[in-house]
């Protein structure tokens, strides 16, 4: 049953995580459902450890589980169990939180007047940075995006990222070095004009 | 000396090994390992480290607002809740999971659905792509990106709509008291009413977030909906508590926040809204709730819901 569905799978007691993960990425809807009952603890947990235990890591918790859905074609369970994946999804959601605060508090102290160079620095040194780096990755086109997303939160390396997403190993590897000198560049534009 | 190829030095940046050939290299070369440092900059800078570690459930919450978001009907069951009880592991474990004959309400489903059974979800028309990634949060994420780069410099009002969190945790913070005792929390609309929805009626959704989650527990939705006499706006919030002597607004706010619309007041928890003609969400995607005071026609700044229309 490499990637069938069938009423075989879950028919007979409770399917496992493998057959959740091959349900998930067919669109079947009680996946959503089944995937959270499992791994929503372990999403909720980083985010929380990461977050608080606050109103992002709940909107962060929510964010992944929508978006792992929304995009499950993007996820291939025989490339690995889906809640890797979700761990992956889990990262970038909690860097755009991150960033969220770091601009949210830098609007807050511009609004206080003066103080923006508060050292905001020990708590998190890459705040600043992360801020106009997952802006500029937001507004990259596809498939370079997809492509950054996987290598930077999922950890794939250039040769899964080309099975995954079905592009040669070359046109990745130039994607990247491309794509991390065009923010790297943004850095040094951002950090100039600072 | 022959340099590695930028291409690789891009991949070790990225933690990959590197051949053999090049990691030599790289032990000699001061030059590509500037290079690599440099792109390492970047790197470390997107990367955010995470704990793995025991298992939190979320509140039940959380779910609701996914299934609002995807239209599932599939419902998690309490009792299987990793958290309660962990199952973290991404292996798989059938030989010690319990019965499902324990597991009455879904698990009945399950075996019977085939009503559910390979529905892609109403959720999925706009949701194409290879990756992970395209919810609503990136959007926002996005917009506010620009606008907090906006600066006050270029725009005023932009960096009071996004700001004045210190101002307005003030006023509502008032009411983050009352909302304590922790209202039951709403239903969530009924799945049917996705995107997708049989009466095809709904054209596009979208959960608020809540901005000021340190002062408020608010939460809500918006969704537009086509009607013979045109398109509306429809909002349904929760634990959004009167704020004495303010009242709420509800505004359709362009991507640049540049320009804004007053859909009007929001009084109770839902409202429908005329969208004006000439105002297309698709060119106003932002959906904010403000907190105002009587006299003042422009945006407080003080928003306390927002959320981003894909269309």
């Amino acid at each position: 049953m490499e990637s069938t569905v069938g009423g075989g799978v879950v028919g007979h007691g409770e399917p496992d995580d493998a057959d959740v993960g091959r349900l998930f990425a067919a669109g079947d809807e009680r996946a959503l459902a089944l995937a959270y009952e499992r791994w929503a603890g372990l999403v909720h947990g980083i985010a929380t450890r990461a977050l608080g235990n606050t109103a992002d890591a709940e909107d962060v918790t929510q964010q992944v589980f929508v978006s792992a859905w929304t995009g499950r074609q993007g996820y291939r369970p025989d490339d690995g169990p889906l809640p890797a994946w979700l761990v992956g999804i889990t990262r970038h959601r909690i860097a755009d939180a991150f960033a969220r605060r770091q601009r949210d508090e830098r609007a807050r102290l511009a609004v206080l007047g003066g103080a923006a160079a508060a050292p905001r620095e020990a708590f998190d040194p890459h705040a600043e940075d992360r801020v106009v780096l997952l802006e500029e990755l937001s507004r990259i086109g596809e498939p370079q995006r997809g492509i950054m997303e996987l290598a930077f939160f999922h950890d794939l390396t250039h040769e899964q990222i080309s099975r995954r997403t079905g592009l040669p190993l070359g046109t990745v590897k130039s994607h990247i070095r491309r794509t991390l000198v065009r923010l790297r560049t943004r850095l040094e534009v951002d950090g100039a004009a600072l | 000396m022959q340099h590695s190829d930028p291409d690789v030095l891009a991949l070790v940046a990225l933690g990959e090994q590197a051949p053999v050939a090049d990691a030599e290299h790289l032990l000699e070369c001061e030059q590509c390992r500037a290079d690599v440092d440099e792109l390492r900059q970047v790197v470390s800078a997107v990367r955010v480290d995470v704990t793995a570690g025991a298992p939190v459930a979320p509140p039940p919450r959380v779910w609701q607002g996914i299934a609002a978001q995807t239209g599932a009907r599939s419902v998690p069951r309490p009792e299987r809740m990793a958290g309660a009880q962990p199952s973290t592991s991404p292996a798989p474990d059938t030989a010690t999971a319990p019965n499902t004959a324990t597991a009455p309400n879904t698990a009945s489903q399950m075996a019977t659905g085939p009503e559910i059974a390979a529905d892609p979800g109403p959720a999925d028309p706009g949701a194409a792509g290879p990756v992970p990634g395209r919810s609503t949060g990136d959007e926002l994420t996005r917009r506010r990106g620009r606008r907090a780069r906006g600066g006050p410099a270029r725009g005023r009002r932009d960096i009071r709509v996004i700001v004045a969190v210190a101002a307005a945790a003030l006023v509502v913070g008032a009411a983050g008291g009352a909302v304590g005792s922790r209202l039951a929390d709403r239903t969530p609309p009924p799945a049917t009413q996705g995107p997708a929805g049989p009466a095809g009626q709904i054209l596009a959704q979208v959960q608020l977030a809540n901005l000021k989650p340190a002062t408020t527990a608010a939460s809500g939705s918006a969704q537009v909906v086509r009607t013979p006499a045109g398109p509306r706006l429809e909002i349904d919030v929760a634990r959004l508590a009167p704020v004495r002597g303010h009242f709420y607004e509800v505004w359709l706010i362009d991507s640049r926040v540049k320009r804004m619309v007053s859909l009007g007041i929001l009084d109770g928890t839902t409202g429908q809204f005329v969208i004006p003609n000439g105002v297309d969400v698709s060119a106003y995607p932002i959906v904010d709730i403000s907190v105002q005071q009587p006299g003042d026609p422009k945006h407080s700044g003080d928003s306390v819901l927002r959320g981003t229309i894909r269309t």
